[in-house]
Formats: C-alpha cells, sequence, structure tokens
C-alpha cells in the first residue's frame, strides 16, 4: 500500500475545478501513475478517498453512502477550500473530515499528487 | 419481455460529476429515460445577491470550472450594459483570448474524456496532454490554470506585455502540433469512428428541443452567438463556424475538431494583433446604477445567457441559464433503442457539464414537498 495507493475521488457537490485537477494529475504531464497512483473507478478497490466539494443538499446525503462501502483502513483528503469549509459557496451540509487537507481553489496536481503520497505512508501505518 | 430499472449514477465511474439518470430497459434495449440533477446545487444565484460587485464576479466564475472566463464574460457585459461603460478595445481583445483558450481547453477535455468512455485510453491521455498547453497559456496569462479570474468589470486586470504574448505564442505553436496528433489518431481508426456513429438528432428534432452549441451545429443548425450577437473582439476576427449535417455523435465530434482548429487560428490572430491602449476604464466597481439587461455570451457548450438585475451596492437578481440545461433535454429521445453500453457516450456527446446546470429547488406548497428540479 506505501507502494502503490489506489484512490478513488466523491466530490459533494462542486465546480468541477477540483475534479478536473486531481484527473489531471494522472495525465501525461504530471502522470501520478508513475508512482504507483491508480484512480479506481469502484469505492470498494479504493485505499485513499479524495473528497472534493461544498457538501450540497443533496450531494452530502449520497456521497456518505458511498464513503461507507470503502474498506478500511483508509485514509480521507479533504482537497480544495470547498471541502475544508464551505470555501466560497459557504455551504453548511455536512461534509466529510479527513486527515489530510490541501487548501487551495483547486490546489495544483502537484500538490494532490504530494496528498496522496503522504496518505500513503499513513494508510500503510495503519494496517 | 420485462421491464428492468438500471440506475446510472449519481456516482458512476463514467461520469466526473454526481448525477442521476434513471435507465428503463427491455432486454439490452433503453425504453425511457429520466434524469434527476441537484447533486451540485450551490445557491448561487441567491448569495450573488448578498455580495458586493467585485465579489459577485468571483462568484459568478465559480458556477463551473470549465466554463468560469465564460460566466465572468457574461455577468461583466450584463453590468457593463446597465452602467453604459464602453471597455477599452485592448480588455475587449484579452477577453477573447481568455475566452477561445478556455473553449481549447475545454473542448481539449471532452475529446479525452469521450475517448475514455468509448474505452479508448491513448486518445484520452494524447487530448489531456495536449490541454496542458492551453491551461499553461491561461497560467502565463492570467496567473492560475483554473478559475482563471482575469475579469473586473470596466476591463481586465492583468495585461498582455509583448514578452508574454511571444510566450503564449510558442505554447500555441507547442499545442497546435500535439492537437494534430490527437486529431489525426481519432480520424484513423475506424472502430471508434463506427461506435460514434449513435445517437442521431435531426435538424427538425433539433429545433424542437431547441438544443444549442455544437449539439445543434453537429445537427445542421447555423447558430454561434459569436457571428449573431457579436461581442467583444470577434466583429474583427476573421473566422469560420463549422456545421455537420450527421446530427450524430460523430457529427458533433467533427464540429467541436473544427472548432479546436478555428479557436488556434483565432488566437493568432489575437495575440499578434493586440491593439495599443489600457486594460481597464476605471478603478474598483463598487456602486452601480439601478437597471436590468441580458447577455448572451458562446461558452464552449453552447450559448450562456444571463439575466441580472442590478442594485446600488449588489445585484438584486442574477439569472443564468446555461448552455447544458438547453442540449439535456435531448438526452431521453436521444437514447432511445440503444443498448445500456452505449448510454455514457451519449452523454458524454453533448458535453454535459452539470455544474452550472444545477440551478433551482422547487418546494410544492400544496403537498408540502421539496421538489428539487434543475432549470
Amino acid at each position: 500500500m506505501n507502494k502503490s495507493p489506489w484512490c478513488y475521488l466523491i466530490s459533494q457537490g462542486t465546480c468541477n475545478g477540483c475534479e478536473l485537477e486531481v484527473f489531471a494529475s494522472f495525465t501525461p504531464r504530471y502522470d501520478a501513475e508513475r508512482a504507483g497512483m491508480k484512480l479506481v473507478p469502484s469505492p470498494r478497490h479504493a485505499d485513499i478517498v479524495l473528497v472534493t466539494g461544498c457538501g450540497t443538499k443533496k450531494g452530502s446525503i449520497q456521497s456518505k453512502r458511498v464513503l461507507e462501502q470503502i474498506p478500511d483502513p483508509k485514509v480521507i483528503i479533504q482537497i480544495g477550500a470547498c471541502a475544508l469549509n464551505g470555501g466560497i459557496f459557504k455551504c453548511k451540509g455536512p461534509r466529510i473530515e479527513g486527515e489530510i487537507r490541501l487548501e487551495g481553489c483547486p490546489p495544483r496536481p502537484s500538490e494532490i499528487i504530494e496528498a496522496i503520497k503522504k496518505g500513503a505512508k499513513l494508510c500503510s501505518s495503519k494496517r | 419481455m420485462p421491464r428492468v430499472e438500471v440506475p446510472f449514477g449519481p456516482y458512476h465511474p463514467a461520469l466526473g460529476e454526481p448525477e442521476y439518470f434513471k435507465v428503463v430497459l427491455e432486454g439490452e434495449k433503453i425504453v425511457s429515460v429520466d434524469f434527476e440533477l441537484g447533486y451540485n446545487y450551490r445557491e448561487i444565484e441567491k448569495k450573488a445577491a448578498m455580495f458586493t460587485w467585485p465579489k459577485a464576479l468571483v462568484l459568478l466564475g465559480r458556477i463551473c470550472g470549465i466554463c468560469s472566463s465564460a460566466h465572468t464574460q457574461a455577468f461583466a457585459y450584463s453590468v457593463e450594459k446597465i452602467n453604459g461603460i464602453e471597455i477599452p478595445n485592448r480588455a475587449k481583445y484579452i477577453r477573447t483570448i481568455g475566452a477561445e483558450l478556455e473553449r481549447l481547453h475545454s473542448h481539449l477535455l471532452w475529446f479525452g474524456l469521450q475517448g475514455d468512455q468509448a474505452g479508448f485510453d491513448t486518445l484520452f491521455m494524447h487530448a489531456w496532454g495536449a490541454r496542458e498547453h492551453a491551461l499553461n497559456m491561461l497560467e502565463i496569462m492570467a496567473g492560475k490554470r483554473i478559475h482563471y479570474n482575469y475579469m473586473i468589470i470596466g476591463g481586465v486586470h492583468r495585461d498582455i506585455p509583448p514578452t508574454i504574448a511571444n510566450q503564449m505564442k510558442k505554447e500555441l505553436i507547442e499545442l497546435t502540433k500535439k492537437y494534430e496528433t490527437t486529431k489525426e489518431i481519432f480520424l484513423s481508426n475506424e472502430v471508434m469512428i463506427d461506435r460514434l456513429k449513435i445517437a442521431k438528432l435531426t435538424t427538425e428534432k433539433a429545433r424542437e428541443f431547441g438544443v444549442v452549441g455544437p449539439v445543434a451545429r453537429g445537427s445542421g443548425i447555423k447558430m454561434d452567438a459569436r457571428k449573431d450577437f457579436p461581442y467583444s473582439a470577434y466583429e474583427e476576427l476573421d473566422f469560420k463556424i463549422p456545421i455537420q449535417k450527421g446530427g450524430d455523435a460523430y457529427a458533433r465530434s467533427l464540429v467541436r475538431l473544427d472548432e479546436m482548429n478555428e479557436s488556434i487560428l483565432m488566437l493568432n490572430q489575437l495575440l499578434s494583433n493586440l491593439p495599443k491602449g489600457k486594460i481597464s476604464k476605471q478603478g474598483l466597481f463598487l456602486k452601480s446604477k439601478e437597471g436590468e439587461k441580458t447577455t448572451v455570451i458562446e461558452a464552449p457548450r453552447g450559448e450562456n445567457f444571463h439575466f441580472v438585475i442590478a442594485g446600488k451596492n449588489t445585484p438584486k437578481f442574477v439569472r443564468v441559464r446555461p448552455p447544458t440545461f438547453a442540449n439535456l433535454s435531448a438526452i431521453p429521445h436521444m437514447m432511445k433503442g440503444l443498448s445500456l453500453s452505449d448510454v455514457p457516450l451519449v452523454i458524454s456527446s453533448i458535453d454535459p457539464c452539470f455544474a452550472c446546470t444545477d440551478r433551482v429547488i422547487v418546494m410544492d406548497l400544496n403537498s408540502k414537498t421539496i421538489k428539487e428540479v434543475e432549470m
């Protein structure tokens, strides 16, 4: 798990900015896959959860249900200002709380990769 | 044959954003489709009325991370019309550069995602590799890759000096090279092209549904806000509007491919003919006249409509009709008769942006329930 963390993206209702940067970190310029990271389509395969979005009324309920399907041990990374405190939209909805917090609107792909690296270490220490 | 209801979303690997499609199947065939939005509803229109003018402009840009420039531009033009502000020529050119760069990066993004959803990962990687050059240009120009708030009411707040224009031209050459390879990869793959000959929308049906942007142009309707209601520097530019008559997903892809080519040609014109002068007419815009105005802007996905009623210190009311709202109504019609495996491709063929589309929650007072609909 330290070598090859598998990530899953949950968006709780966003403007798409953070999702774009997460996808961009897995494409040729930044290419997180050469460091063993992978974006997986199923929540049941994930070690690391990337959470974006401000927690809208409908989005926060559904995203919690998805989070429950992810097996332990897992590390949650909050990406972007919205996921940290509601951001510019000041959404009040319940948001998923995480171990690693990443600021920015949106953060750069290089920062996201750094955060995933940190998360991988944390995740292997949890086992 | 018994009917089966298959939920598609809200969290589905084929969709970047949360949204829910209910697909009813008879065997493998799709009989009917319904969709439910509202997962991205962030009360932006209400919150804009609590913000001062410069802050509201930033908030409106946050409607969508992909077409952030289209929303700020439409809002800024509406406010400028209310106050009778004519922005300087140089600012108009810089706004156009931003808008065209946005079209390039948005189309390349869609191009990659469509390839990804058809199982063609090579195309995805190549398209997103090319997209990084467009983002680089935006970063050089505005200081940020996404949510480049280079606009203020009355102009723009960052100039493009000759050194930066030269850097951008170099990036544009790189982008053009990569765009050509991506195009060749796409057009030389017959399997991909055959896969895309689905989701037919005839010209009559397209008129009936009132689709806009590349979806309408793919069905043979000539409409483009850049030519119909010229704004920014589009009057002075030499460009064509690509039109295809096929009406299927492949025709829409060709329209977007040609549009990217036009954008590159336009950027070359803009960067070499930047007029001299100021970039903004006034300082911080805080007090506005009262009034109301509408603006139509051609966003990457189609025409983006803004209606603003101005109060003194804040906007009183802002209404946004994004392009995806118009295009989404055609999806159930396009999906009928196809198989379940075609659903992601049909959705991606209109290039949907659900963050733009989620606008309104409707409360039913008679039954006292909250109905959440998209508008």
